[in-house]
């Protein structure tokens, strides 16, 4: 699909890409590129290296060839012509995946024209998160330096809001940045309860809004069937086919099992009836994406072997009479009850300024119960696997994509320092984080002579 | 001539001369007529009954005489005078009438039908003349002027009230209160207080702009008092010395005066404990005489309650048990635990030595008072104490203990005759008397008819029929309704539904012919026929219902 | 020493019900946990004061000259912070806590707040409501004040929204859970007030049916000068009318000329909401012209761009740690921005402006050790002693120092670690918050709960009719800052009424 062109700057060796066709490595003669403009083999020696998928190993070598990791461990040979970057007493860990945000559809929440995340209608099942993804947008490098390498992009709207997007945090546009589409199919289960403060939606109204919006799902849903047969029946006798539709076509894969359904549900109702409306209809490949409500109901979630994205860990929680740690405890609960889950940040998406915030929600789970290497777990491995990437992201395997970080210590420790980041086998560059460039102008400005404006 | 005769003249005058005239000539009769003479006073004994002279003061059976309004004994062994009517109360017991402290009704604005219970933004725009800028503050409406909404006063009758006190409903500063008798006469004959006290409710909004909020309301109303100070300053100033610019006229501030010097109590009306205890902080800020309508939550922190050391005016509208409505997790502690313990409010209050007089505020019909004061009674409210709050303690309050309260010679002749205990689940009301005038309380029946739809009537004065178009829209409970009579239309003060029977109240200020009308129909299918009276005295009904209200399309579907 | 005793002594008789005052005036382990901490406020009673409360053997972060003391002792008396250091004596009848391997700081101050209001925190309508007060409307049963206490914050200074260019008047409070409104107060705090400047005065981000003057920059400037000079109008026409001799008729009085005269006297401090460094320009230039003091810029994202302008003129920056791009005058805002106003000198806070983020300012002030690298006492005097300094309650708060309000937090490991929690919050030598009585509390209150609905639910069945309305669980007015991205509600967001 992905047409590779690779050109050769100026003064720079040319080398193939390892794994031709996976990515476009494109460099301008004159532009600053970003991305170093080759893939290269890296040797990072001396340091303690947290493949997450097994325990740590100390003095061990990470080994990359182009994007992926080629081996680690004590005895790796570093090969003839590798960079060796020495890392003694530094910490290597797999780069976060950010397993639910809205992170290259937005730039500026309250300007109109910078915000992508939400489209109108109930039913748009055929929409794709990747296709709005900003490359450039100016919230993906410090996010990439807090360590997070890649991130789950939603689209939000209406019942069905269509499909996400697995995104790596550097490249050129979003056809190379993208790792999977479509990754699921995301579904807004209908709240009876009111949006925020300001909403002045009367009881009997947003019961009935919600009614009409599991008529909707059912019937659209109902239809996609229909549609579906008929396409089969086509396929013997062309002639007789449907008129193409859309959306319909958008969920022949979920109706298949082709493509996972992902439920946000955000209060234990909503859970609840969401939970029976899985088993009724038989969606085997299904994600929950909730609020700290589902760690009540953690027992049935782990029964019915549904994976959960816990949307955000730092959350109030709704009710006066609940323990001031519900939100905080909820993901210790999920995890006793035996439920595979994903730590989010931010809450339903949103927030994705402050991706960079994942690791730290993931330490206050940690802080009120959840253990520490669960933690990690639920921003990178977990992440990984409950979207589908389980093989390319989330670990430090051979195989995998080269995509971590380099800490002096903890990374769920908000003190500790990520020291560089590395997305498929590149150096992230800070000179392209805004903030970054901000900061050095203005921490070098001269100081005052005298007191004078 | 006699009183009497002079009346039945008067009456026979209307009966003789009615036909003979044309509608609007009888409009132009009405207006030109004397105004009707007070009711007809006289003498009156209730012998037999159960009287409970005072909050613990009861005499097993006994004599009530009332003269001209006034009582003129209370006792056992007391022989009915040979002038009285005789009333045999045998098995029921007589109370003093009830008195409510603080109700409230809607502005009636000019250029507004009154009695419309709707929050209209109408209600609360400001009122020609040289007022406050800001239309929330309102205090020179004066509720003397209007009395007690008549369809009000009904309701009120029926739970046994003799005499309330009322306040306009809208805005910040709201004006002040009247209390009232509620015989239903002309507001001059039932006016017992005309200016009480001013009312504030904090938290009340402009209709738009300034202030929107709760923090804005409490600024303005500061303010608001500290300029009424100033008003009377600078008028003094500009008296003195009149050689400079006058200060522009404010009534709103005029009004405010004497009870921003503390000369004139200031009832605060408050929703919660915040509420009350934040109005009791301004009073004391302002060094004004305040009185405090509480929330029923005063038992949380009694304590700051009592310090507040103010009148308490208590609603008794417990909450009804909360609700899950299919999400068990919204309902919080505070408002479980609130719904246990509201009914123990006034006991709590009661030991903590804190005096308060209770109001029927906030509850949906006034006759659930006596419901809602056995429940705070079985949770440990001294009986004596609950009639106390609805008799005694507001007639204090309301600067009326000579006059009212209790069922002494020489008092007023209000008084409530009911069948058995007067605080019980289902009180039985029979009658109330307000200043030597009996009102039977008619039993109210489970709805049986929905009458909306338009129904054309003929009214019957005399041996002339007038033609009349009635409109009534909703469903029983929730009536509204406008009557058309010779081309004005006048919009119902209510409409209640007993059985078969539906009872409609109007002022007849649109029409001509100022003052409370009733009217009750009998309905069987489409047809009605009953009867009505007003000012100029009673009269007959029939009518057809012409249309029905159109079905709304929901109701069609299966 | 014998003042002490007699201390001591009274407060054996004072404890009463407490049993850990002995007759005998032995030194006591820490009591059995308070069971008696509720989940609603006004059920909630006020801790016991004992005479003294000798914490043991803890890392101890003062905030203030002694810097970080390692197995240090924190003793208090009645309330109050008498010594700081290592191997204090127990007085006699002291409540003494081991709490070795814990680390005790003073209690974290959160300078920007909105929790604990009755009703909407904007009086959005004028341009100045200088007039109205948080003080008014201050809600003693707001739980987000226990949640707060439990993430060891002790005081927060509660500010009226940014929709105008001059708000409301703010309070500064103590997060004494159970305590009436009133007795939340922090006595003897500066008195306040609430600017703002940028988009929220003038009304960019949400939908007014009515504009409102200003819709620029450059007309906040002028509707805050026109405010003043009126204000100044009115003084002298007051004057005039109270002078010897005159029979001039005085004005009519204003509540908010009158708060703007005690601005302009410096009676009032401003805390002004701002953003970009030209509007904090601007303000800077005004308050030279009037005379009036600046507290602090509240939000100050681009306050690392005129550092020294702040700093030559002592003017405080209460910022975020990271927040950002949620609207254009954020664009520039860097998580760096502490470092590099601590590096020139500005007393600088790291403020929440939400209620979820006030649980762990702790672990916001560990950003400005991960952007910018600040020494992590320094970090941390971010939200104890710097935002004490700019609430004008240095002098009570903020830092562990002898003579100071015993306001500290017991927390279970270094307090900038995301893996810490504080395990006791205390105000006024009171422990407000103990997690283990919190524990210890919870089976109870759930088991109540749901014994009471079980009868509601027996109860609702009984009457056929029903409740009339359904409760509604959350005050629809409440501003849920977990709902909402902007820092500041804008007064009336209604987004019903945005226009597609």
């Amino acid at each position: 699909m992905t047409r590779t062109r690779a050109f050769t700057a100026p003064g720079r060796p040319f080398v193939a890409p390892a794994l031709a066709g996976a990515v476009a490595v494109l460099s301008f003669a004159g532009l600053a590129a970003p991305p170093a403009a080759r893939a290269e083999t890296l040797a990072f020696v001396g340091g303690t290296v947290h493949p997450v998928s097994g325990p740590p190993l100390a003095g061990a070598t990470l080994l990359v060839e182009g994007e992926r990791i080629a081996a680690v461990g004590s005895g790796v040979v570093v090969p003839e012509g590798a960079r060796v970057i020495d890392v003694a007493g530094k910490h290597l860990y797999p780069g976060f995946l950010h397993p639910q945000t809205d992170l290259g559809l937005v730039e500026v929440s309250s300007v109109r024209g910078t915000v992508d995340t939400t489209e109108i209608g109930q039913v748009n099942p055929n929409l794709r998160a990747e296709v709005a993804f900003n490359a450039d947008s100016f919230r993906l490098p410090p996010a990439a330096a807090g360590g997070v390498v890649a991130a789950h992009v939603v689209p939000r709207g209406g019942v069905l809001s269509g499909t996400s997007a697995v995104m790596r945090l550097q490249g050129w546009n979003w056809r190379d940045m993208t790792i999977a589409a479509p990754v699921g199919m995301h579904l807004w289960w209908p709240r009876a309860s009111r949006a925020g403060w300001w909403d002045r939606t009367t009881p009997e109204e947003l019961e009935k809004r919600r009614k009409e919006e599991l008529e909707v799902l059912d019937e659209t849903l109902e239809r996609a069937r229909a549609y579906g047969r008929a396409l089969a029946a086509a396929a013997a006798q062309p002639a007789r086919g449907p008129a193409p539709d859309p959306r319909l076509d958008a969920l022949q894969p979920v109706l298949a099992g082709e493509v996972p359904l992902f439920v946000h549900a955000d209060t234990l109702p909503q859970i609840e009836a969401a939970l029976d409306w899985l088993a009724e209809k038989g969606f085997e490949r299904a994600v929950l994406v909730a609020g700290y409500d589902v760690a009540r109901a953690a027992e049935r979630v782990a029964a019915a072997g549904v994976p959960v994205i816990l949307d955000t860990v730092h959350r109030v929680p709704s009710r006066a009479w609940e323990p001031y740690d519900s939100a905080y405890t909820a993901a210790a609960r999920l995890h006793e009850a035996g439920v595979r889950f994903a730590i989010a940040a931010g809450g339903a998406g949103a927030d994705s300024e402050n991706a960079r915030n994942l690791p730290f929600e993931a330490a206050t789970a940690a802080a009120f119960g959840l253990p520490r290497e669960i933690a990690l777990e639920a921003i990178t491995l977990r992440s990984a696997e409950i979207l589908g990437v389980g093989d390319r992201l989330g670990s430090l395997e051979p195989g995998k994509e080269a995509s971590f970080f380099v800490a002096d210590g903890d990374p769920l420790e908000i003190r500790t320092a990520i020291e560089s980041v590395w997305i498929a086998g590149r150096e992230v560059d800070r000179s392209e984080d805004r903030q970054w460039r901000l900061y050095r102008r203005y921490a070098e400005r001269p100081l005052p002579a005298a007191e004078g404006e | 001539m006699t009183r009497l005769v002079r009346r039945n003249l008067y009456i026979l005058g209307l009966a003789v001369g009615l036909p003979l005239v044309s509608g609007l000539v009888l409009k132009e009769r009405l207006l030109a007529a004397p105004p009707p003479p007070p009711g007809p006073l006289g003498v009156h004994a209730l012998t037999g009954a159960r009287i409970v002279a005072a909050p613990g003061r009861v005499i097993e059976s006994g004599t009530v005489v009332i003269r001209d309004g006034i009582l003129e004994a209370v006792g056992a062994g007391i022989e009915p005078p040979a002038d009285a009517r005789v009333w045999e109360l045998e098995g029921l017991t007589v109370y003093p009438g009830l008195i409510d402290p603080y109700t409230v009704r809607p502005w009636p604005a000019a250029g507004k039908a009154a009695g419309g219970e709707d929050d209209n933004p109408a209600d609360r725009a400001p009122d020609p003349g040289a007022g406050h800028p800001n239309p929330a503050v309102r205090p020179e409406r004066e509720m003397a002027g209007w009395g007690a909404d008549s369809a009000a006063a009904g309701r009120l009758r029926e739970a046994g009230y003799t005499t309330v006190a009322v306040a306009p409903r809208e805005g910040l500063l709201r004006g002040s209160s009247a209390v009232v008798n509620l015989g239903g006469g002309p507001v001059r004959d039932e006016l017992l207080v005309a200016r009480l006290a001013q009312n504030v409710t904090l938290g009340a909004t402009a209709p738009e702009g300034y202030p929107q909020s709760l923090m804005g309301s409490v600024a303005l109303a500061r303010e608001s008092f500290d300029q009424a100070r100033w008003y009377a300053q600078a008028s003094e100033a500009y008296r003195r010395d009149p050689a400079q610019r006058r200060p522009p006229h404010d009534a709103s501030l005029e009004a405010l005066g004497a009870a921003a010097a503390g000369r004139e109590p200031v009832v605060f009306e408050t929703e919660d404990l915040l509420g009350t205890l934040r109005a009791g902080r301004l009073a004391a800020e302002l060094g004004l005489d305040a009185w405090l309508v509480g929330s029923g939550e005063e038992y949380q922190r009694l304590e700051q309650v009592a310090a507040l050391d103010r009148p308490l005016v208590l609603p008794v509208a417990f909450p009804e048990p909360p609700e899950a409505a299919g999400d068990e997790l919204s309902v919080e502690l505070e408002a479980l635990r609130h719904w246990k313990r509201a009914p123990g409010n006034p006991a709590a209050l009661a030991a903590a030595g804190v005096a308060f007089a209770v109001t029927a505020l906030r509850l949906d019909q006034p006759k659930e008072l006596h419901g809602r004061l056995a429940l705070a009674i079985a949770e440990g409210l001294a009986p004596e104490t609950a009639l106390a709050a609805v008799t005694t303690e507001p007639a204090r309050l309301l600067g009326l203990a000579d006059r009212l309260g209790t069922l002494e010679p020489g008092k007023i002749a209000n008084l409530v005759v009911v069948e058995g205990e007067l605080f019980t689940a289902e009180t039985a009301v029979r009658e109330v008397w307000i200043d030597g005038q009996r009102f039977e309380i008619k039993e109210r029946k489970p709805p049986e008819v929905e009458p909306a739809g338009e129904w054309d009537l003929r009214i019957e004065v005399g041996g002339e029929t007038h033609s009349a178009q009635l409109a009534l829209a909703g469903k029983v409970p929730d009536l509204t309704g406008t009557l058309e009579f010779q081309g004005s239309s006048v919009v119902l003060q209510s409409v209640d539904v007993s059985g078969k029977s539906v009872e409609v109240a109007f002022d007849g200020a649109g029409f001509g012919m100022p003052g409370a009308f009733t009217m009750t129909l009998e309905i069987e299918g489409d047809s009605a026929r009953g009867s009505g009276t007003g000012p100029p005295g009673p009269f007959s009904v029939k009518g057809t219902r012409v249309s029905s209200p159109p079905t709304t399309p929901e109701e069609v579907r299966p | 020493m014998t003042r002490d005793s007699l201390v001591a002594l009274a407060a054996c008789f004072a404890l009463g019900a407490a049993p850990s005052a002995t007759a005998q005036g032995d030194p006591v382990a820490d009591p059995a946990v308070d069971p008696k901490v509720d989940a609603v406020a006004w059920a909630s009673p006020i801790p016991d004061q004992p005479a003294a409360v000798l914490v043991r053997g803890a890392t101890i972060w003062t905030s203030g000259p002694q810097g970080r003391l390692e197995q240090a002792d924190l003793l208090v008396r009645s309330g109050k912070i008498a010594a700081v250091g290592p191997d204090l004596a127990a007085p006699p009848g002291a409540v003494v806590i081991d709490a070795a391997g814990k680390h005790v700081t003073a209690g974290l101050i959160d300078a920007h707040s909105h929790i604990a209001v009755d009703g909407s925190v904007n009086e959005g309508t004028d341009i100045v409501t200088a007039e109205v007060r948080i003080a008014d409307v201050l809600d003693s049963g707001d739980a987000d004040i226990y949640r707060e206490l439990a993430g060891g914050l002790t005081a927060a200074n509660v500010l009226h929204g940014s929709a105008n260019a001059i708000g409301g008047q703010n309070a500064v409070i103590k997060l004494r859970w159970g305590a009436p409104p009133e007795d939340l107060l922090f006595e003897g705090a500066r008195p306040g007030v609430k600017f703002a400047l940028g988009e929220n005065p003038k009304q960019s981000n949400w939908q007014v049916q009515d504009r409102r003057y200003p819709q620029t920059r450059m007309g906040v400037e002028q509707a805050i000068v026109d405010h003043f000079e009126d204000a100044y109008a009115y003084r002298r026409n007051r004057q005039q009318a109270a002078s010897p001799g005159s029979s001039a008729i005085p004005p009519r009085p204003s509540l908010r000329l009158e708060a703007l005269l005690e601005i302009l006297d410096g009676d009032r401090r401003v805390h002004s909401h701002a953003y970009r460094a030209d509007e904090m320009l601007m303000l800077l230039g005004l308050s030279e012209r009037y005379g009036f003091t600046i507290d602090a810029f509240q939000h100050a994202l681009e306050a690392y761009k005129i550092a020294d302008e702040l700093a030559a003129r002592g003017v405080g920056a209460s910022t975020f740690s990271d927040w950002w791009a949620y609207k254009f005058e954020v664009v520039d805002a860097i998580p760096h921005n502490g470092a590099i106003l601590l590096e020139r000198g500005v007393v600088t806070s790291f403020n929440s402006d939400s209620g979820e983020l006030a649980r762990r300012l702790n672990t916001e002030a560990a950003k400005a050790v991960r952007y910018g690298g600040v020494e992590e006492e320094e970090a941390l005097k971010l939200v104890t002693l710097n935002p004490a300094i700019q609430l004008g309650v240095g002098d009570r708060a903020g830092s562990l120092e002898p003579g100071k309000d015993a306001d500290f937090v017991i927390w279970n490991g270094h307090p900038l670690s995301t893996y810490s929690l504080a395990e006791q919050t205390w105000i006024d030598g009171r422990r407000y918050f103990d997690r283990e009585a919190d524990l210890a509390r919870r089976s109870e209150l759930a088991a109540e709960r749901e014994a009471l609905l079980a009868e509601a639910a027996g109860e609702a069945e009984e009457d056929p009719q029903g409740p009339k309305e359904s409760d509604d669980p959350q005050d629809p007015d409440a501003p849920d800052e977990s709902q909402d991205p902007a820092p500041d509600p804008p007064p009336s967001p209604a987004p019903t009424e945005v226009t597609p």
